[in-house]
């Protein structure tokens, strides 16, 4: 018996990193470097970057996948050169915070990675508090290291995984 | 004559319960709902593979290279006392990195290579991760030393790319875990006391 395509993890991670990467400003634009946490990078010659991470998978599974995205800007110590008070990245992260400003993101079937098909479910963007589009928490970190940075978190579960849990999956 | 009849009596009586309930059964279940939230984020804090086990009757690390970060997840109510006060709040925390008001412990705080403090914990480190930013040189030494996961062992002067650490977000996840939990906990409550409502 095989799992629906719409509970699939990879289908939902995967279908989560194509709505980022449609929305989200591109990196060109803004001459930010945006890693969606499938190959490693360099960070030397980088001023901007974004980088994406599950942090557990457990949407469509009567749970919740977290999702930690990390803003980080060179401060360099001088205005002219660099993004000295973190005003670059708190403008990044207004703008991440704008793309996943959704109530649900649109689930695909995956197992044509060129061809996605889409599905008839989505996976909704709902913080603990219960609020939809708002993040769980975003984190400010102190300028350390000639680093600003700051950490945004939401949590995504399908409409199924809301419910009691007492309820089970018959699919 | 004019009479009502009124049943303050019965309606006493319920409530009575109610309050049985309330100051006993309802603080206790609250601190075996807290003990089961500290043992699920005690188990997603990660461990290196050498740790020292800790003590099984003390619960606690002998000395200090035996205390864990796993090991210092405690549960703790605050409000209660013998004189019958009524728990307002129960807590869970890391005892060996923050206090029980949330706050990061002085001695806990991470500190730079110049030995100023930074303003966050191996615990916000853990959680959080770290990104790869920074180049590793030798600071006070000639060279670095250290062996690698394979076990050789290497001097360079370096610099080397420090690779950045993966979040291991395991209080987010016990959070929001926590939040579905503390649901079926209240409707569970909340059951009892219509119980005890409608009861005759």
């Amino acid at each position: 018996m095989t799992i629906p395509a719409q509970r699939q993890h990879w289908n939902i991670e995967l279908s989560v990193k194509k709505h980022l990467k449609d929305n989200f400003v591109t990196p060109n634009s803004l001459g930010t470097y945006v890693n969606y946490g499938d190959t490693e990078f360099e960070v030397a010659g980088l001023d901007k970057w974004v980088t994406f991470t599950f942090l557990s998978a457990e949407a469509g599974k009567m749970g919740s996948t977290l999702l930690q995205a990390d803003v980080c800007t060179r401060t360099r110590g001088k205005i002219s050169g660099g993004d000295r008070y973190g005003k670059e990245c708190a403008r990044l992260a207004r703008l991440l915070h704008a793309a996943m400003h959704v109530d649900a993101i649109q689930l695909y079937n995956w197992d044509t990675p060129a061809s996605p098909v889409a599905l008839s479910q989505k996976v909704m963007v709902q913080n603990d508090g219960g609020t939809f589009r708002e993040p769980n928490e975003e984190k400010i970190w102190d300028i350390e290291e000639g680093i600003a940075r700051r950490t945004l978190t939401w949590r995504l579960r399908l409409p199924t995984d809301a419910s009691a849990s007492s309820t089970v999956y018959y699919d | 004559m004019l009479a009502v009849k009124h049943n303050i009596p019965a309606i006493r009586d319920r409530l009575k319960r109610i309050k049985i309930l309330a100051t006993g059964g309802y603080p206790a279940d609250t601190t075996v709902f807290m003990e089961r939230v500290c043992d699920h984020v005690a188990r997603l804090t990660p461990r290196s593979k050498d740790t020292q086990v800790t003590n099984e009757t003390t619960g606690k690390g002998g000395s200090k290279q035996k205390r864990h970060l796993a090991d210092g997840w405690v549960v703790k109510t605050i409000g209660g006392s013998a004189k019958g006060r009524i728990a307002t709040m129960t807590v869970c925390y890391n005892m060996f990195t923050h206090t029980q008001t949330g706050r990061p412990r002085k001695a806990a705080l991470l500190k730079n290579a110049d030995g100023k403090k930074k303003s966050y914990t191996l615990l916000e480190v853990l959680e959080y991760g770290v990104q790869p930013h920074r180049k590793i040189v030798p600071v006070n030494a000639k060279a670095l030393h250290f062996v690698t996961k394979e076990g050789a062992e290497v001097f360079t002067k370096g610099p080397i790319n420090y690779p950045g650490m993966t979040p291991y977000g395991m209080v987010r996840q016990t959070r929001t875990k926590m939040n579905k939990w503390a649901k079926a906990f209240q409707r569970k409550w909340a059951n009892k006391v219509k119980r005890e409502l409608r009861r005759a």
